[in-house]
């Protein structure tokens, strides 16, 4: 009896595992973060929440704001925001194909050292860089916002924001 | 010569595996010669000359195996020590990655700890014999074991040799972060991933009651892999209680009392008895409920010491992480 059920117990559980280990494997849980094979390097046309920001891990639904980072493989990295793309390629030795971001005048999608940033967007992270496809007073190029964003100096400190609600 | 080759730990280290190699090294020159001319049935002075000269050969194997079991927490604390030298390594995973010898090593230590353990109870069986009924076996399985370790010998070398402390290495966030990809295997998510775990643990502990000794040393191996998943992206969250660091190495230090040690210690040690209990029972026919008593006890220690760091940050702040 006691062999019966120890033997019971054991079929239930390598069913349960097997059942864990298929659903697993069924979802799409790995395909969240990069789309592979865009050898074509054209942004990749993606729907709110569909992908989710390799940096911050947030569900990317504010698309004006979203950027991706293509590399020579055709992997595709998202991004929920242009500071989230400057820390990201900062933290690793990564190969690039292209970096590009959406605008917020024109809706393109453009190389990110082609855009000017604003300092004060309500971008889904809240350090206040967006980026414009046309070049307008106040907006900055690429190398100044990222430098601005490596030195913490956005809208997340207190006295960047005042001197920059000030303006 | 680099910084990392003049350290104190590394030097420790290299000479303590340099001295056990060369001892290794003889005691397999030696068991070839036995190999060459054993045989048990025969009365003649080479043969005792030779039971008297596996008598000393084992015992040097013996004592230097269990010594190299000794070595590897140490070279934990040695890569680890190394992270004050290479830039941007902030623990031992930064040091490990920092060239392409490191993960190999490792995985090849773990490997030799294992058959090492194995090798020990195959003599343990042999010497409890009055006619040495392994020797061949434990003699052939001795120098497979000498070929791996000669490796390691030589992946040590070029390991430590190798180490810029000129060129930053990532550190645990970004070799374990989940960057562009669910790092965790077969698809799976955290709840996925801890049914699993504790699954995979009754499993084991109901195999080591029944006469599967496949479906044993399977559920082991694989309980150990799922295990160390489940430390370091859901168990080590709350030893580090930062739902961001997710890192192998970073327990092992003095911040989180060396907790990493006795973790991973227990997981190894009982996996590896829950295999080598199958080995014993399924091929040499031996009782080994000692063995599967003490491997219970230490999985147990281990699902029991994860669980708690869970348990008990929940009392503490009222919400998990």
């Amino acid at each position: 009896m006691k062999k019966f059920l120890i033997n019971l117990l054991t079929f239930g559980i390598v069913i349960a595992i097997i059942v864990i280990l298929l659903l697993s494997l069924g979802t799409d849980q790995g395909a969240r973060y990069v789309y592979k094979g865009n050898t074509a390097y054209e942004p990749v046309v993606i729907q709110p929440k569909e992908y989710q920001c390799s940096e911050c891990s947030m569900d990317i639904e504010e698309m004006e704001y979203s950027a991706q980072i293509i590399t020579p493989e055709g992997d595709t990295y998202f991004f929920d925001d242009i500071g989230c793309v400057v820390d990201w390629l900062e933290g690793r030795k990564i190969e690039t194909q292209k970096v590009i971001t959406r605008t917020l005048d024109t809706g393109n999608w453009v190389d990110v050292d082609k855009a000017w940033y604003t300092r004060t967007a309500s971008s889904p992270m809240g350090y206040g860089f967006a980026a414009y496809e046309h070049k307008k007073e106040g907006l900055i190029p690429y190398e100044e916002m990222k430098l601005l964003m490596l030195q913490g100096k956005h809208l997340h400190d207190p006295f960047v924001k005042k001197s920059l609600s000030g303006q | 010569m680099n910084e990392i080759l003049l350290s104190s730990e590394v030097i420790v280290y290299l000479l303590s595996e340099a001295v056990l190699y060369l001892l290794l090294f003889i005691a397999a020159i030696a068991t070839l010669g036995i190999l060459k001319g054993w045989n048990f049935d025969r009365f003649t002075k080479r043969q005792f000359d030779l039971e008297n000269r596996s008598y000393l050969v084992m015992s040097i194997i013996f004592f230097v195996l269990g010594l190299k079991m000794l070595l590897l927490p140490y070279f934990a604390y040695t890569i680890d020590a190394l992270s004050l030298l290479v830039p941007g390594a902030m623990c031992a995973a930064g040091v490990i990655d920092a060239n392409d010898y490191g993960s190999p090593l490792l995985l090849l230590k773990i490997i030799i700890l294992f058959l090492s353990g194995l090798w020990l109870g195959i003599n343990r069986l042999d010497l409890e014999e009055k006619h040495y009924p392994y020797m061949k076996l434990k003699s052939w399985f001795y120098l497979l074991l000498f070929v791996l370790l000669s490796v390691e010998m030589v992946l040590d070398i070029l390991y430590f040799s190798h180490i810029e402390t000129t060129n930053p290495v990532s550190c645990c966030s970004v070799i374990f972060g989940e960057i562009g990809g669910n790092s965790l295997p077969f698809g799976l998510d955290i709840p996925k991933l801890l049914i699993l775990f504790y699954l995979l643990y009754a499993l084991l502990v109901l195999m080591l009651f029944t006469g599967h000794y496949l479906v044993r040393i399977a559920a082991s191996l694989f309980f150990a892999m799922i295990a160390y998943y489940s430390v370091v992206y859901f168990f080590g969250t709350y030893i580090y209680e930062l739902p961001t660091h997710r890192c192998p190495f970073c327990m092992l230090q003095a911040e989180y009392h060396y907790v990493g040690y006795l973790l991973w210690g227990v997981l190894f040690s009982g996996t590896f008895l829950a295999i080598e209990s199958a080995v014993m029972e399924g091929i040499f026919g031996r009782d080994a409920l000692k063995l599967k008593k003490i491997s219970i006890g230490l999985l147990t220690l281990f699902v029991l010491l994860c669980s708690s760091y869970v348990g008990l940050y929940y009392l503490k702040n009222g919400v998990l992480l």
